[in-house]
């Protein structure tokens, strides 16, 4: 039955052959309701998908390694300016510009992850966030090649002399670039790596008895998350076309750490389902708009109010997130008629 | 020129001051930092205010409730949101205290609206000559509450039996549990005092900076504070603040001015690259 006899079996994406069925009906249900559906829900789709890629770099960093990051946002921003000012000033394909954006901001990953060895809990997140704002103020300041407060118009991406500029579009290059990454990413947990992560964040002492080198992997494992957040970040930009300081703020930091706990820290389709509930979550608030009394919705305070409080109901009630409800209605299922 | 720019740096890193100790009153009894500590400063700011404007209560009595009403607050947040987690680790507890910070912000949003209003003022807007320079009354009523408040805290930490049973449970909850302090209520009351702390913070910065939802964001400055000063340290914190409120306005004056926005950034990477604990932290040592 369920019993693994090797370690080929025990590593496998999927333990019955034919959920690779089930995943390819659910790629072809998704293809053909982004482009029968309106322009709305491709932009939704879109927008699920680029939260989903950051969501899981975050998760990567958080779930599995245990270090917090409260500038993932400032990752995203330097994949999109990466992204935008490579394909605008100069001209550079976008095939090439995604991957380069993505490159750029391992590479500053990897910096900001160093001092993750000897700073820990409390003090990475201090360390993490000022590197936000740091970066947000380089963006600001930097008008010549960034245009500063004034934001950045980007060009749509043209791969072959097809030129994306439609949301219908463009979901192609998202939903491709997101299953590309999600395999590697579930390849990455499955693997020693995935595992040493894991190792790290429950008990750093014994992960170094068994060999592990610390400051090398966290700073891998920064280095991984910061790729993640800088490739959503280019995807990011030639999606909605202007970018400014604004998308990328310590509140969007926070918004992919509610991704993440809200979707089940350590989980891959926890993340997922993380992203696609906080990003529909202000489009279902702004339906019941209607029904609310005024003082309620003015400003952001509505959705702010009901992000804050789920954030904080998740972390006290349900730890594991909505992969902890998933696990249960699975094993409801296998174990039905008992 | 300078001397002045030093007196509203001081006053200003006053005010970091007071919600970097906020901070470290939580952190040194739970290990924990309260994200929510600005906006609890903005509560303060915000029920001072309608004391004073909507229930004509007095200048004086406002100002020794406001205390005591966002007190209550803290107290509350800590029984139906920390409670639960004790013994949960540390990351989550923070998790739950920037969900805080944002349910805050949002509920004051919808309270007091977004609008930024005028904090009625208690001094002159007059400002006093000494020889050649000026100083604003207002300036002195913060770095004159503030030390008057820390000596308070001092005193209270000192001489009290509630304070000094505070202090062993920073020290070792266990061995104070068996003393017969009770933890539950000892955490009640660190929430409870650095609440008040914020409050107090929240009302003397008021007049400078205006009334506004957003004045919460003053309370991630106080980060630095706390990291310079020492993460377990209530001196180190005031002392952090000020250094981090003076050299920010010197750096005002001598840098390009956007590099004061983020001066306290960089201050505290240095600082966090060169020597984590502070400058008056303890470094602690990790048992295995």
């Amino acid at each position: 039955m369920d019993l693994r006899e090797s370690y080929s079996q025990d590593i496998r994406i999927f333990d019955k052959f034919y959920k690779w069925g089930w995943i390819a009906s659910l790629v072809a249900g998704i293809v053909v309701f982004c482009q029968i559906g309106g322009d709305y829900v491709a932009y939704m789709l879109n927008l699920i998908f680029i939260n989903i890629i950051a969501a899981v770099g975050l998760n990567i960093l958080s779930g599995f390694t245990g270090l917090i990051s409260l500038g993932h946002a400032a990752f995203m921003a330097i994949g999109a300016y990466t992204s935008s000012i490579l394909t605008v000033k100069l001209g550079v394909p976008f095939l090439l510009a995604l991957p380069a954006s993505g490159a750029l901001t391992g590479l500053i990953g990897f910096v900001v992850g160093l001092p993750s060895l000897r700073l820990t809990g409390i003090y990475l997140a201090l360390a993490t966030m000022a590197f936000g704002f740091v970066t947000d103020e380089m963006i600001l300041q930097w008008r010549s090649l960034t245009g500063g407060a004034d934001g950045f118009a980007v060009i749509p991406p043209i791969i072959f002399g097809l030129t994306f500029d439609s949301y219908k579009k463009y979901f192609f290059i998202t939903f491709i670039s997101l299953a590309i990454l999600l395999f590697m990413a579930k390849n990455m947990v499955r693997s020693s790596f995935g595992r040493t992560l894991m190792a790290i964040r429950d008990s750093e002492t014994a992960a170094e008895t068994m060999g592990i080198n610390l400051g090398w992997y966290k700073a891998m494992a920064f280095t991984v998350s910061a790729i993640y957040a800088g490739l959503a970040g280019s995807l990011y930009a030639h999606f909605i076309l202007f970018i400014s300081v604004d998308n990328f703020t310590l509140f969007h930091s926070i918004g992919f750490i509610v991704m993440v706990v809200v979707g089940g820290l350590g989980s891959i389709t926890g993340s997922v389902m993380g992203a696609i509930f906080i990003t529909v979550l202000p489009e279902i608030i702004s339906f019941t708009k209607d029904y609310l009394p005024a003082a309620v919705k003015t400003g952001y305070s509505l959705q702010a109010a009901v992000y804050g409080i789920t954030l904080m109901l998740f972390v006290i009630y349900r730890p594991i997130g909505f992969y902890g409800f998933w696990v249960k209605i699975r094993n409801w299922w296998r174990t039905f008629p008992l | 020129m300078i001397i002045q720019q030093i007196i509203s740096g001081l006053a200003l890193g006053c005010v970091y001051g007071l919600i970097a100790i906020g901070f470290v009153l939580i952190f040194k009894t739970t290990a924990v930092i309260n994200f929510a500590q600005g906006e609890i400063m903005m509560l303060g700011a915000f029920v001072a205010f309608t004391l004073i404007t909507i229930f004509n209560v007095p200048f004086v009595l406002a100002f020794l409730l406001t205390p005591i009403i966002c007190g209550g607050i803290g107290i509350l947040l800590e029984r139906v949101l920390i409670r639960p987690l004790v013994g949960e680790p540390v990351v989550s507890i923070i998790i739950v205290t920037i969900g805080m910070s944002i349910t805050l912000r949002a509920f004051a949003g919808m309270i007091w609206s977004y609008d930024t209003l005028a904090f009625p003022l208690l001094f002159s807007e007059e400002t006093i000559r000494i020889s050649s320079f000026v100083i604003a009354p207002v300036d002195i009523s913060i770095i004159l509450v503030t030390l008057g408040l820390v000596i308070l805290l001092f005193l209270f930490f000192k001489f009290t039996t509630l304070g000094i049973s505070l202090q062993s449970l920073a020290q070792n909850p266990l061995a104070s549990l068996l003393m017969g302090v009770s933890v539950k209520q000892g955490y009640s009351m660190t929430w409870a005092i650095s609440a008040m702390v914020g409050a107090v913070a929240g009302m003397i910065i008021a007049p400078i900076t205006f009334l506004s939802v957003n004045m919460g964001f003053l309370g991630l400055k106080a980060f630095p504070a706390a990291v310079i000063g020492g993460f377990n340290s209530i001196p180190g914190a005031l002392v952090g603040g000020v250094i981090i409120g003076i050299s920010e306005n010197l750096a005002g004056i001598y840098l390009p001015p956007w590099v004061k926005d983020i001066f306290a950034y960089i201050v505290m990477m240095a600082v966090l690259m060169i020597r984590p604990e502070g400058i008056f932290g303890t470094h602690e040592q990790k048992k295995v």
